[in-house]
């Protein structure tokens, strides 16, 4: 049986644009299910990162409902729905968002310690993540500004992942990034999604998409299709790559 | 052309796009020049109402009050003579040791009157008095008074309410028929000119004393000086008993320097607040053109890659503050010019005359101007920062080249709270930008430091400045006869339980003696081990005669040392004396001069003191031990000798013939004490002049109280106002950093936010940072604060104050700024988290 951990009911959102309402999102119902590599894809302005954004709880909805679990999140409060992310969500932003005034370390302690108290094995974990994503020792003391775009995204990921949240949110994270270092990235996505993490992606890339197993379409904030797949590299590489691009096509991508 | 409206607007731009720091720029201006606008007003024209009142009234203008005992004919021949004198007028009256009067709450108070008759006045200046009365009821009044404006501003009486006058135990009750402008004894600060019609002042003299007043004219200041000088030493020279350390001199330039001399100093000190604020926004200025460029630097380079000049840039901050600048002294303004009315009001109530308020709008202008060419001048300073960053340098970020700070504070060391961490290093990380903050929290600080000392030592009312006059304050101060022995009265009075401690003195006050050209007023106790209210700031208090000490303002005066000698004269004899200590003293402007009565005596052979100090025990009423006072020992003989000797009993009758005859004695054949004793069908009845020795008993407090009473509540309120300023100028800086820190860190917020810091945690984290520069800036300015203090302690004596309130007071407002902080950083609620992270 499926488990859905988010699930939309007529979400929309709407923006105020010099006092014209521009519906981003219209009645939209969609459920993420647990440890799902979702992939949302879509045209430019199609409401791709808005919907990203309502689900992960960093805005609020206009209408509808957004429930994690059973618990309506679309009712929290600011404050609530940042104890929300905190505690069950990491972020990846395509323009990675470090904060310049940090070294590395501190950069993943600062999304770690705002929900885990300090211990010994909170630094390990951090320092063994960096690790594992390739960040060796001699770079924790750097700053963003002295890393490069597939290093300072993989940090990005390590910050979003340190508390272990049951969904990870990534918006086009290897937008800014060389084919070679977009690649070492969607692997460490593919490796997390691997240990039971879900993950919600939002792409315009077919090499990105390939590594969901379930793939929506998104046109003027409603979906419009959905193809799902098996896990990555479950199956053979090529026929999967066909067959997305063919459901693509379809699109009208 | 061009670029100044290209540089315009950009100043717009910027104006629209830091609305809320604009407003708070605006405010503090406003602040400012309504403080600096009303105080500039105000003083001008409360420095010109006595030159106008002189002028008004055609008065004479230098003025010798002496008491009948004390004159001379050959004074008028002096005056008459004198080439130098335009002019010659001498003026008798009546004249009263401080006499009783019942006030507006039916209380005794106490006061100094001088009386006379209109036509008396006229010689002195014209007569303008203003009545609600009409003629019939004026011309209806039996006793009618006519008083001085201050009577109605600060005492309450209004035309028609009975002034009942108190002497010799005896009302005397007057109808308040109307007020007049005078230009001496017209408050409450030497003594209060009253017109009576001729029968009422011939009362008065009989039973209180005449007085005469010298007033004459001369060329200008400085010759009518130099006449007083003459006179006083052809007095001295011609005279025997000091008569002229006795006289009260008023020339014109000291009247006028005097006149609303608490008002004068509120309102320097309101320009001295506004110039702390003028500081405060330069250094604000400063702050936040450094920010806002270090916010727009990507911006900045956009613009002088298009075109733009540095200088341009540097134009736009110029014409944005001076905008700003021009926006609230516009309205600080109009603001000074709503609220000067009131401040010249309470001005007037507290000089005691009338007068008329300028609006003074071209000054206003001009000091506008001037704080606008500040404003200007820090601008252009500061935003030449704009000329580091060529376009490729601002596309960076402002960063030249590739050097990283020590990463301070690790955050895998984090031991308790994250954001106390993370705000400490936001603060350490821009350490240098607080510097100007930190110096608005130390002006701000030590002002507010400075009105909580103030507010403290004014608490108690009048009982601070009687701490200050460096006087015993005696609950009463009983003057007796010529012949009444003090010291054997003392003992009797102190068989009483009622009395606490009795000192002995003599009228003090109208006594002067001197050092080199200076006056002094000399203070002299048998014993000051017993004095309680005059208290060494250095040395100790006089024992022996040939030690005198002197007013720590006097000291600061004359610049005079503890162990220096001096000599001082009185009349033709002048001896030598050490200073064996300083004390606080700023009664007759701090020239008193402590001695005691053997010291006093080297250069007064004659004194003979005639005051008995009395200090009555806790809870002790004054009035009813007043009143037994005088019912025992203050018969006035004049009133014995035409007594009826009426009575209902026999023994009343017998006691009032006896007093009668006892009086007569007394007045006519200079007998010094009488006794009696009649034996009438077995019952004794007996008695002595004893009840003739009090000649006047009044209450030195309620005179303080009287004088002082109004000068204290306007400066305790004051005190108030001003910490009140400073605390709304703390609040504002907050709230402008706070603002500013919002829209400079919005995308490292929004980060926050992504990673689950709720609003309230980063506002926390926001106000945190601001802590250490506010604990530092707080206690640099509670030091400078007990600093100016203690440079004032000397003149007006520590105030009693635990440091501990100060403590209380320096987390009071660091409580209170990190309120304002934490409320002006909510504006990150606003912000969403998508449209942080996004941009």
């Amino acid at each position: 049986m499926i488990s859905s951990i988010l699930k939309t009911e007529k979400l929309c959102k709407s923006f105020s644009n010099g006092g014209v309402q521009q519906h981003v999102i219209k009645n939209l119902d969609l459920e993420i299910h647990d440890k799902d590599f979702t992939i949302i894809m879509g045209a430019s302005g199609s409401g791709k990162s808005t919907l990203l954004y309502a689900l992960s709880g960093m805005d609020k909805p206009s209408l509808g409902k957004i429930y994690f679990g059973n618990e309506e999140i679309s009712k929290y409060n600011n404050d609530q729905l940042a104890v929300f992310r905190r505690k069950h969500c990491g972020f990846v932003f395509q323009s990675i968002h470090l904060l310049d005034n940090m070294n590395v370390l501190d950069n993943v302690l600062t999304g770690a310690l705002v929900a885990q108290k300090n211990s010994r094995e909170l630094v390990d974990t951090a320092k063994g993540y960096l690790t594992k994503v390739g960040i060796t020792e001699e770079i924790w003391k750097k700053y963003p500004n002295q890393l490069s775009g597939g290093e300072a995204q993989r940090v990005g990921i390590v910050r979003a992942i340190i508390n272990n949240p049951q969904i990870v949110f990534a918006d086009e994270p290897t937008g800014s990034l060389n084919s070679a270092a977009g690649q070492d990235v969607l692997d460490i996505f593919t490796e997390i999604n691997r240990n039971g993490q879900s993950i919600v992606m939002v792409t315009h890339d077919l090499k990105t998409a390939l590594r969901g197993n379930r793939v929506i379409f998104l046109r003027d904030g409603s979906i419009v299709g959905e193809h799902s797949m098996p896990m990555y590299g479950t199956d053979d590489g090529k026929e999967r790559r066909a067959v997305l691009q063919n459901f693509l096509d379809e699109m009208g991508w | 052309m061009v670029e100044t409206m290209k540089s315009l607007r950009l100043a717009l731009f910027n104006i629209k796009k830091h609305k809320s720091e604009s407003i708070s720029m605006i405010i503090l201006m406003m602040i400012c020049m309504i403080l600096l606008g009303s105080g500039v007003s105000n003083l001008i024209d409360i420095q010109k109402i006595y030159g106008n009142i002189v002028e008004q009234n055609h008065a004479v203008k230098n003025n010798i009050m002496m008491m009948d005992r004390s004159y001379h004919e050959f004074y008028d021949s002096f005056f008459e003579n004198d080439d130098r004198v335009e002019q010659f007028v001498h003026v008798q009256g009546a004249t009263t040791n401080a006499s009783k009067f019942i006030d507006k709450d039916g209380n005794e108070a106490s006061q100094y009157m001088f009386f006379l008759t209109r036509e008396e006045e006229e010689k002195l200046e014209e007569f303008h008095p203003v009545t609600g009365l009409s003629q019939e009821e004026l011309e209806a009044l039996e006793h009618p008074l006519y008083v001085p404006y201050y009577v109605q501003d600060s005492l309450g009486f209004q035309e028609g309410d009975t002034f009942e006058l108190i002497l010799n135990g005896k009302i005397y009750p007057f109808t308040v028929a109307g007020f007049f402008e005078s230009t001496i004894f017209s408050d409450n600060m030497l003594s209060l000119k009253m017109i009576v019609n001729d029968q009422d002042c011939r009362t008065i003299r009989a039973v209180a004393g005449k007085g005469h007043i010298l007033a004459f004219d001369a060329e200008n200041d400085d010759v009518a000086e130099a006449i007083e000088k003459d006179f006083m030493a052809c007095v001295e020279e011609n005279t025997s008993n000091g008569e002229s350390m006795t006289f009260c001199t008023m020339l014109y330039k000291d009247m006028e320097a005097q006149n609303g001399q608490f008002v004068k100093l509120i309102l320097k000190l309101m320009m001295l607040l506004a110039a702390l604020i003028l500081a405060s926004v330069l250094l604000m200025i400063r702050y936040k053109i450094a920010d806002d460029i270090n916010e727009q630097v990507v911006s900045i380079g956009v613009l002088e890659a298009l075109g733009y000049k540095s200088r341009d840039i540097s134009l736009s901050y110029m014409f944005e503050y001076l905008l700003l600048g021009g926006i609230g002294a516009f309205f600080g303004i109009v603001g000074s010019l709503l609220i000067s009315p009131i401040i010249f009001r309470i001005g007037e109530d507290m000089a005691g005359h009338h007068g008329t308020l300028s609006p003074h709008i071209l000054l206003q202008i001009g000091f506008a101007a001037i704080l606008l060419g500040f404003i200007v001048a820090i601008a252009l300073l500061r935003s030449r920062l704009v000329k580091k960053y060529p376009p490729v340098v601002a596309f960076r970020k402002g960063t030249v080249d590739h050097s990283y700070m020590k990463n301070v504070l690790p955050l895998e060391k984090t031991k308790s709270n994250v954001h106390m961490r993370l705000a400490m290093k936001g603060f350490l990380a821009n350490v240098k930008a607080n510097i100007g903050v930190g110096i608005c929290i130390v002006i701000s600080t030590c002002t507010i430091v400075l009105c909580f000392l103030s507010y403290v030592f004014l608490r108690e009312g009048s009982n601070a400045l009687n701490a200050m006059t460096g006087m015993e304050i005696p609950d009463a101060r009983v003057v007796v006869s010529y012949d009444t022995d003090v010291y054997q009265m003392r003992e009797e009075l102190l068989q009483d339980e009622r009395v606490d401690r009795i000192l002995i003195s003599d009228d003090w006050f109208t006594q002067q003696v001197q050092y080199g050209d200076r006056s002094m007023a000399p203070v002299v106790y048998k014993d000051f081990g017993v004095v309680k209210n005059i208290h060494p700031l250095e040395g100790r208090l006089p024992k022996h005669d040939n030690e005198v000490v002197i007013t720590g303002l006097f000291m600061t005066q004359t610049g005079l040392q503890l162990g220096d000698t001096i000599e001082i004269k009185l009349g033709k004899i002048e001896k030598e004396y050490l200073i064996c200590g300083v004390v606080t003293g700023m009664s007759n402007a701090g020239t008193n001069l402590y001695m005691t009565e053997d010291a006093y005596k080297r250069i007064k052979p004659s004194y003979r003191p005639n005051v008995l100090e009395i200090t009555l025990k806790e809870g002790v009423d004054y009035k009813e031990y007043s009143s037994w006072l005088q019912n025992s020992y203050g018969r006035s003989i004049n009133d014995a000798m035409e007594d009826a000797c009426e009575g209902e009993t026999r023994r009343e009758r017998i006691m009032k013939q006896a007093e009668k005859r006892m009086a007569k004695l007394l007045a006519m054949y200079d007998i010094s004490h009488v006794e009696y004793a009649v034996m009438i069908d077995g019952e004794e009845i007996k008695g002595s002049s004893s009840i003739f020795k009090v000649e006047s008993c009044v209450s030195l407090r309620e005179i303080m109280e009287t004088q002082t009473g109004g000068a204290v509540l306007a400066f305790k309120n004051c005190s108030g106002i001003f910490a009140l300023i400073s605390g709304i100028v703390i609040m504002i800086i907050m709230f402008m950093i706070m603002t500013s820190n919002v829209k400079k860190l919005r995308h490292e917020m929004g980060i926050y936010k992504g990673l689950g810091y709720t609003s309230r945690e980063l506002m926390l984290q926001l106000s945190l940072r601001i802590v250490p520069t506010l604990i530092v800036g707080v206690a640099i300015g509670t030091v400078f604060g007990l600093a100016g203090l203690s440079l004032l302690t000397g003149i007006i004596g520590k105030p009693d104050y635990s440091i501990w309130s100060v403590v209380g007071v320096d987390l009071a407002v660091i409580l209170f700024a990190f309120a304002s902080a934490y409320l002006g950083a909510g504006k990150i609620r606003k912000i969403s988290v998508c449209e942080l992270v996004s941009e």
